[in-house]
């Protein structure tokens, strides 16, 4: 259990209102989190940090426990497409400005149908990257609202960020690049269209 | 009440010559005052991700800088940083401090670039021709060192690309002086306007709670009163040794962000002055395979720099072999350039909204990448 002056509540500097960053360890914070979380793993890496893997259905408890210890600054979320084991890794970056650690989440959900809870209520900061790798790797965030289109405008292709989207095959596929007459233009953007 | 008022939708950017880059955002108006914005990005959209993993580890130094135009050599160093962690490589001490002098003089020209920006969007023409004018000499420096103006190449991983020339060192001094003297007219321009005031105090404040729940970074949350920075945080490359003060400000709003740019510019010369004059000798590149022999061994490393608008940061992954497995480039204006900017342009006027984007010093490419 985690004692009562790493609530986030308390975290306001009384007087002056301000922010004062918390200061607890990564391996600290992770113990706290494996006795609470079933299922999880620690791992300590050659560069120093922590690293955490976590069943990917807890992935949101996950975020709250870390963030009421301190780790408020969602650095990044990054997916990485495992196609040899059939999986997706979903990589949670944590840091946290009073300890000063950096702290990796991984947590792995199938390739087929990849759906994850979005932690949008707990990090405000994940919106754009669940929205971007929605559209990049096809992965599902039931919780965030804001999951429409982002970069790729008028798509109609697989998620191109996959291992097996195969870019010179998708473009030779979608466009005539011999005669500059791309099938996919209305016809006044061609060539021909053009006259 | 507020229904009966006409809604006008405006498409603001990219062909706008208020706009920062290849950057869309669309407004709903009522009055002059917006209503909505909807962040559009993507017209840099490049794809790097994906053509990194087709490409070998030295050639994807030559595609990182790209990733952001104004302050290009974080991206080989957060890039560098990463390989080199993975690999187990040792930078000596003099490529770190030449990799510092690098990186705070691009520093400087990304400030310059955005401060005048910033005064652009406010109508005083005067500062960006200034501030671009003394950017150039730093380009100058730039091109003599490593043959490129904008895009630098010079840091790779494992050290640097060459020695720096003997009188490189010598001018490097001499534009800093320049730009030392440069910086009070500065501010008595921009300011010391009465304009400025009106226009920068109180505009799209924040602080520094709600800076950190929204992933803002940088000069932009440092601006709030937080003290903190990478280079202090994570120390990299030569900084460690180096004395140099975390420029804060209180207030939070756009005139803070500005004075935070301004004060770090001279933070800025102070550090190159050491490095120059502390510099060390021996090698400048740790022992690395021949480029096109290039292996990883697996493993995944973040690494982050301090960058001239926030934390950058490279999420490499190695399987082995002679591509990446995958990196994730971390930019700044992907969460102040988005979800900052759709929560605090709401309530604005349009006239400011080019100001808002110029103070949070948003680089549309590394949204795209």
């Amino acid at each position: 259990m985690v004692e009562d002056s790493y609530d986030l509540t308390k975290r306001k500097d009384e007087r002056s209102g301000e922010y004062v960053p918390e200061d607890i360890p990564a391996e600290r914070a992770a113990d706290e989190v494996l006795k609470k979380v079933p299922g999880a793993e620690s791992r300590k890496r050659k560069d120093g940090r922590v690293e955490l893997n976590v069943p990917s259905t807890s992935i949101g408890s996950v975020m709250s426990e870390f963030k009421r210890m301190g780790y408020d600054h969602f650095v990044a979320l990054t997916c990485i497409d495992l196609i040899k084991e059939d999986m997706f890794e979903m990589v949670y970056h944590l840091w946290s400005y009073g300890a000063r650690t950096h702290v990796y989440v991984k947590t792995n959900i199938p390739r087929e149908d990849p759906s994850i809870e979005s932690v949008v209520e707990v990090f405000r900061t994940a919106v754009t990257y669940e929205r971007e790798i929605k559209e990049m790797f096809g992965v599902d965030f039931p919780g965030n609202q804001r999951l429409t289109q982002f970069i790729l405008e008028d798509w109609e292709g697989p998620p191109p960020m996959r291992k097996d989207f195969d870019s010179i095959r998708y473009v030779q596929d979608k466009f005539d690049i011999k005669v500059r007459n791309p099938k996919g233009l209305p016809p006044k953007w061609t060539k021909e269209g053009g006259k | 009440m507020m229904d009966d008022f006409k809604v006008t939708e405006i498409i603001f950017g990219p062909q706008h010559p208020g706009i920062h880059g290849n950057f869309g955002t669309r407004l709903e108006l009522r009055g002059d005052l917006v209503y909505r914005a909807r962040m559009v990005p993507g017209y840099l959209h490049r794809a790097f991700e994906k053509l990194m993993e087709q490409r070998t580890w030295m050639q994807n130094v030559a595609i990182v800088p790209r990733i952001c135009v104004p302050d290009p050599d974080v991206n080989e160093m957060a890039y560098s940083m990463a390989v080199e962690n993975i690999m187990g490589l040792e930078v000596p001490d003099r490529a770190n401090y030449i990799r510092t002098i690098i990186l705070e003089l691009s520093r400087i020209s990304a400030h310059l670039m955005g401060l005048g920006g910033i005064g652009g969007a406010i109508g005083l023409y005067t500062l960006p021709m200034w501030t671009n004018g003394d950017r150039d000499y730093i380009l100058d420096l730039f091109e003599e060192l490593t043959g490129g103006r904008v895009y630098h190449i010079f840091i790779w991983p494992g050290g640097v690309r060459w020695d720096i020339p003997d009188n490189w060192p010598r001018k490097v001094n001499k534009v800093l002086d320049h730009i030392e003297a440069r910086l009070p007219e500065y501010y008595s321009l921009f300011f010391e306007s009465k304009v400025t005031d009106a226009r920068l105090k109180g505009l799209a404040r924040f602080d520094s709670r709600w800076a950190v729940d929204h992933g803002v970074t940088g000069p932009n949350l440092r601006a709030t009163g937080l003290e903190v920075d990478i280079r202090r945080m994570e120390p990299y490359a030569a900084y460690e040794d180096i004395d140099f003060k975390v420029i804060t400000r209180k207030e939070g709003d756009g005139l803070a962000r500005t004075l935070v740019r301004w004060y770090e510019v001279r933070e800025s010369i102070r550090i190159i002055r050491q490095a120059v004059e502390d510099m060390p000798s021996g090698e400048i590149r740790a022992k690395t395979p021949p480029p096109l022999a290039f292996m990883v061994p697996p493993g995944d490393h973040f690494a982050r720099v301090e960058s001239s608008k926030g934390e950058y940061g490279y999420y490499v992954v190695s399987k082995g072999g002679k591509f990446p497995y995958r990196v994730h480039v971390r930019g700044p204006s992907f969460t102040h350039g988005i979800d900052v900017l759709e929560q605090i342009l709401p309530g604005n006027e349009i006239s400011d909204v080019a100001l808002i984007t110029g103070t949070l010093d948003v680089c549309p490419p590394d949204i795209d990448r």
